[in-house]
């Protein structure tokens, strides 16, 4: 009887401790029920005007995201790219079509996401997150993206972890198998990005490592970093890579918003002036054969640019950038203008 | 001589760096909400709903330090919808669980 009596107390004690718990928890953020499957992604128009030379590329990436209960995720990408040049010669046009990504992301606990399939590389900062038509500042992809893996097939560990306030380390490593396939071609490799990024400073500094695994072994090497202001409407991005093979380069680029400009308010709310500095190194011996099949030039340049974009909505951007590129084979102007389209759709029911 | 001078500009870029992170960490940081525009109601979530989590982060300020290194403007989209956007840039950004529930919090309230 005295046991019942104890156990008894125990069960109210504890029914009390649950109820006190969660009192005090207070006001609860209610989580919107499970997420709904979208279609998002973008479509975009570019031009590219220089001495000798135009270039017109129409693009579409729908992306389709589909979460799976609490912890799982699946993503992919498609992207067409039209590729419409005229020289001296009439028109000449193709098509690019592949996957981007097709992955599926677990995210197994707090520190750690398990990704497979096929994914972006993890490999500087343009690529994972600055790619997209829609987000990039200028439309002319840098130099050194050329030296860069794109896309891998494989798996891939990555997350970031929290030291109290002051930092986030960030990392993803992977490791990629050889595909011969025009849609998910990739090379076999293995690689990481570690980043640390400092939350109040909003300041990221990262370095990323990647091994080729096939044919030549060649090691890549990054560093990358990405600072805002505090008080300045003002993004500085930088990234730098060393190929032995192909070569090296980095790009310096400065966004600066309009928002506290005091005149033509209206328009120049909507706007951001951009400038990007960039150069690409040949390699000091004997390259890579086929370097410039990768976009990469012959020789070493240096290319400037000075762009403007302007949001006519939120999801929709205007942008025009004036460019000017050093190289052996003659100085030119390079001119661009794009306009991008975001879309986001729900698949089912997006709810409220 | 080479490991000297190697230590040397180590040290000076380890400085430079500590009192660059050091000038830019005042009390408030991130409070600054001028720092890019956005259609989305910018509400001090901290107070509204208060996140009970290891790294004490609001959502406006996650938002601030987090969305706006890449997206110079983002659309408000239906809450499910942001659900499944805000983990798919978990993984795409590496965002701490902390930051992405904070984001989901302010994006949605």
């Amino acid at each position: 009887m005295k046991k019942m009596r104890q156990f008894g107390f125990g069960i109210i004690l504890v029914l009390l401790a649950t109820l006190a718990a969660v009192a005090q928890d207070g006001p609860q953020f209610k989580r919107p029920e499970g997420g709904a499957p979208l279609l998002t992604g973008f479509v975009g128009f570019g031009a590219d005007f220089q001495s000798g030379q135009q270039q017109l590329s129409p693009a579409i990436a729908p992306v389709v995201l589909l979460p799976l209960g609490d912890k799982w995720l699946v993503e992919t990408e498609l992207e067409v790219e039209g590729d419409y040049t005229h020289s001296n010669q009439a028109w000449d046009h193709g098509w690019n079509k592949g996957f981007e990504y097709a992955q599926i992301d677990y995210l197994a606990n707090r520190y750690l996401t398990i990704v497979g399939g096929r994914f972006l590389t993890p490999f500087g900062i343009f690529n994972e997150r600055l790619h997209s038509g829609w987000i990039r500042n200028v439309q002319t992809a840098p130099y050194i993206t050329g030296m860069e893996m794109t896309d891998s097939n494989g798996g891939m560990l990555r997350g970031a972890i929290s030291v109290g306030n002051f930092v986030n380390i960030n990392y993803a490593t992977f490791f990629s198998a050889a595909v011969n396939n025009t849609w998910e071609g990739s090379t076999r490799a293995a690689g990481e990005r570690v980043g640390f990024f400092f939350p109040a400073a909003r300041l990221e500094i990262g370095t990323s490592f990647q091994r080729q695994l096939q044919d030549e072994h060649v090691n890549a090497f990054g560093a990358d970093a990405t600072w805002q202001s505090n008080k300045l409407p003002l993004d500085v991005r930088f990234e730098y890579v060393r190929n032995n093979a192909v070569g090296s380069g980095y790009w310096l680029e400065g966004a600066y918003r309009m928002s506290k400009t005091p005149f033509w308010k209206p328009f120049m709310e909507k706007s951001q002036a951009e400038v990007r500095v960039e150069q690409f190194f040949t390699p000091s011996s004997m390259g890579m054969p086929g370097s410039s099949d990768m976009g990469l030039p012959d020789s070493n340049a240096k290319r400037v640019f000075a762009g403007w974009s302007y949001w006519i909505h939120p999801d929709v951007r205007a942008n025009f950038a004036y460019g000017r590129e050093f190289i052996d084979s003659g100085d030119h102007n390079v001119w661009t203008v794009g306009l991008t389209y975001r879309f986001a759709f729900p698949l089912t029911g997006g709810g409220k | 001589m080479k490991s000297l001078i190697s230590l040397t500009l180590f040290f000076i870029l380890a400085s430079t760096l500590a009192g660059f992170v050091a000038a830019q960490t005042p009390g408030n940081a991130g409070s600054d909400a001028t720092n890019k525009q956005s259609v989305l109601p910018v509400v001090k979530s901290e107070a509204a709903h208060p996140v009970h989590l290891a790294r004490v982060v609001s959502g406006d300020d996650a938002y601030k330090q987090n969305c706006t290194r890449c997206h110079a403007e983002v659309s408000k989209v239906k809450d499910r919808m942001t659900n499944t956007i805000v983990r798919h840039m978990r993984v795409r950004a590496n965002l701490t669980q902390d930051e992405a529930k904070a984001i989901l919090e302010y994006l949605t309230q």
